[in-house]
């Protein structure tokens, strides 16, 4: 199994492994077309799953697509009680950053601005400790005066017109909110 | 950075009504090694199939992260009485058919394995099991109906360290691969084979009536568990293949082989593009690769367990500066 | 007479007695024989007609390049179907 020996460094020419006097036809495989392994692939964990039906791979009619959005995590100095007081949050001027120029997006019923914020993570013995996932405020968050990103990115949910539109929530059957704690992509930065 | 919740009871741990009582509030967070899932439910049922299959892992009740957020939801209307169903939510979508009410574990298992599959894309997702040894990976890529399952339960049950019977999730930025540490889960005769194979395993309840037949799930050891947040370098590559009454043959694979068997088995090759090709190449190059014909799974333990310690040296010099 | 060229962020990479390659513009992946893998390493500094790379070959494998222009010629739809390779259109030279 000498070509099982082959390091991971070594740089080897094709035209050194030519044999002279012999030329073959020049082949290419081709091994892996991306749209039709995504279809087998899906079909294969279809048939993993009991005869679960997966999405649909690749385009679909009109599809929705996920932009990332950082997260803003504001933190409270810590006092006797409140050490450790955070909450997190997504920043309005993020989202309205990301629309193309005549777009409305309506997050809630509202529209966004630049200077809103929507809860996404109520955190630690927060100020926000009761207030509904997605409320929109218009002042800064008051834990702290400092933002820290935190490294952390979720999905917003574009349709195919350009329209932030979020997802149904969980529990309600109307409206769409572009902030829902349990409907959000996560995915991680590093 | 990953981040880690608190150290916390098990789930073997919790005090009664603890599972259900997290999963009908803000959630139950499974930290998997590699992912973590928040799951929620309203089925009754849940919270005991879960003790049953997850019971090594911490009980956490609250996490800053989760990959993946699913909702395990009784049916709606009719469907709440007659015949009851239960619905997977994700991200407000209900991707896939709902299952029967007393069936929750499958179908949150199923469908968590999809959402991996599909969100994991800082790391190369190989539809492979993979076991642990001496600091090193054991990859079993296999397409369905090959024993690849079987195979790998009976590994993790002999001392190899179970990283996962779904996903060798290799993280190309590192080099290793990581443990999404979830129960196996085995199909008809294959749950009778393991049980005699480790009287001891444990098992989560046997659901009789899916379309795939019998399904039971072989839960994670202590150690697995334990453990899951470590890394393996890669190791070996064996490519398995279950064959009613073959011998056992072990045979050595060529490159040009061993290579489409890992990106065709990829999940998300495709979505990371060169990342995936130059991850497989190395992969390639880094692990010698045979494939397993057997009928006998003591005989393929025993092969296996043969050729490691050869594997074993030969990476610890490739290793050497 | 056209040239071609090896299409940006194509990849190929020795596995065992093969080569892998990746086209960045298609994301496919495919398996070469020595020869394609070849001819891609001919076009790595720069686009070449089919002449000039069946000079460097012959220079290679000590075959003539009359017996290696056909097959050459013949390798490019496939080469380009795998999205390696592309062919660089001569501009139009005005008469007169």
């Amino acid at each position: 199994m000498e070509d099982q020996a082959q390091g991971p460094g070594s740089k080897v020419s094709a035209r050194r492994r030519l044999i002279r006097g012999a030329f073959a036809a020049p082949a290419a495989l081709t091994l892996y077309s991306g749209s039709v392994a995504a279809r087998s692939i899906n079909n294969c964990v279809a048939r993993e799953t009991s005869g679960m039906t997966p999405p649909a791979p690749g385009p679909v009619a009109a599809p929705d697509t996920f932009v990332r959005v950082q997260l803003q995590k504001f933190q409270k100095s810590p006092t006797a009680s409140y050490p450790n007081a955070w909450s997190r949050w997504v920043r309005g001027f993020d989202v309205s950053s990301l629309l193309a120029s005549g777009q409305t997006v309506f997050v809630s019923g509202t529209s966004t601005t630049s200077t809103n914020w929507y809860l996404y993570d109520k955190g630690s013995a927060s100020a926000y400790a009761l207030t509904p996932i997605g409320t929109i405020i218009g002042t800064t968050p008051v834990e702290g005066t400092t933002v820290q990103s935190a490294s952390q990115w979720v999905a917003l949910r574009v349709a195919s017109n350009g329209d932030i539109v979020g997802v149904v929530g969980i529990n309600s059957t109307t409206g769409t909110s572009a902030v829902y704690q349990s409907c959000w992509t996560s995915f991680r930065v590093g | 950075m990953t981040e880690r919740p608190p150290i916390a009871a098990t789930l073997s741990q919790a005090p009664p009504g603890a599972i259900a009582t997290a999963l009908a509030g803000d959630g139950l967070w499974l930290d998997l090694g590699a992912a973590s899932v928040r799951i929620r439910s309203d089925s009754g049922l849940l919270a005991a199939q879960l003790l049953a299959v997850y019971g090594e892992l911490p009980l956490i009740t609250h996490a800053e992260w989760a990959d993946t957020h699913i909702d395990i939801r009784r049916g709606s209307g009719l469907r709440r009485w007659l015949r009851p169903q239960v619905v997977l939510w994700c991200d407000g979508q209900q991707p896939f058919e709902p299952f029967a009410a007393d069936s929750p574990l499958p179908l949150f298992e199923w469908g968590c394995n999809w959402q991996i599959a599909h969100r994991l894309n800082h790391l190369l997702m190989l539809h492979a099991g993979a076991v642990e040894r001496d600091g090193l990976a054991l990859l079993l890529p296999a397409t369905p109906g090959s024993g690849k399952s079987t195979l790998t339960a009976a590994l993790s049950q002999r001392g190899w360290r179970l990283l996962s019977d779904e996903f060798g999730a290799f993280d190309p930025a590192a080099g290793v691969f990581r443990a999404v540490l979830k129960p196996i889960a085995l199909k008809n005769q294959s749950i009778e084979v393991i049980r005699a194979f480790s009287p001891l395993a444990r098992f989560g309840p046997e659901f009789p009536k899916t379309r795939k037949g019998r399904v039971s799930h072989l839960a994670a050891t202590p150690d697995a568990a334990a453990r899951r947040h470590e890394s393996a370098r890669p190791g070996a590559i064996v490519l398995p293949r279950w064959q009613a009454g073959s011998r056992t043959h072990w045979e050595p694979l060529a490159q040009n082989t061993t290579f489409p068997a890992l990106a065709f088995n990829a999940f998300n090759y495709t979505v990371l593009g060169d990342v995936g090709f130059r991850a497989a190449v190395a992969l390639t190059r880094q692990c010698p690769a045979w494939q397993l014909v057997y009928s006998d799974l003591d005989d393929a333990l025993a092969t296996i367990e043969a050729a490691w310690p050869d594997i074993v040296e030969r990476q610890a010099r490739s290793e050497q500066p | 007479m056209p040239r071609f060229a090896r299409v940006e962020g194509a990849l190929v990479e020795p596995v065992g007695h093969l080569w892998a390659a990746f086209s960045a513009a298609t994301g496919e992946t495919a398996l070469l024989n020595d020869e394609s893998a070849a001819i891609l390493e001919i076009l790595e500094p720069g686009p070449a007609s089919t002449a000039q790379v069946c000079a460097q070959l012959s220079t290679d494998s000590g075959i003539a390049v009359e017996v290696l222009l056909p097959i050459v010629e013949a390798s490019w739809a496939n080469l380009a179907a795998a999205g390696l390779v592309r062919t660089l259109l001569e501009p139009a030279t005005i008469p007169g």
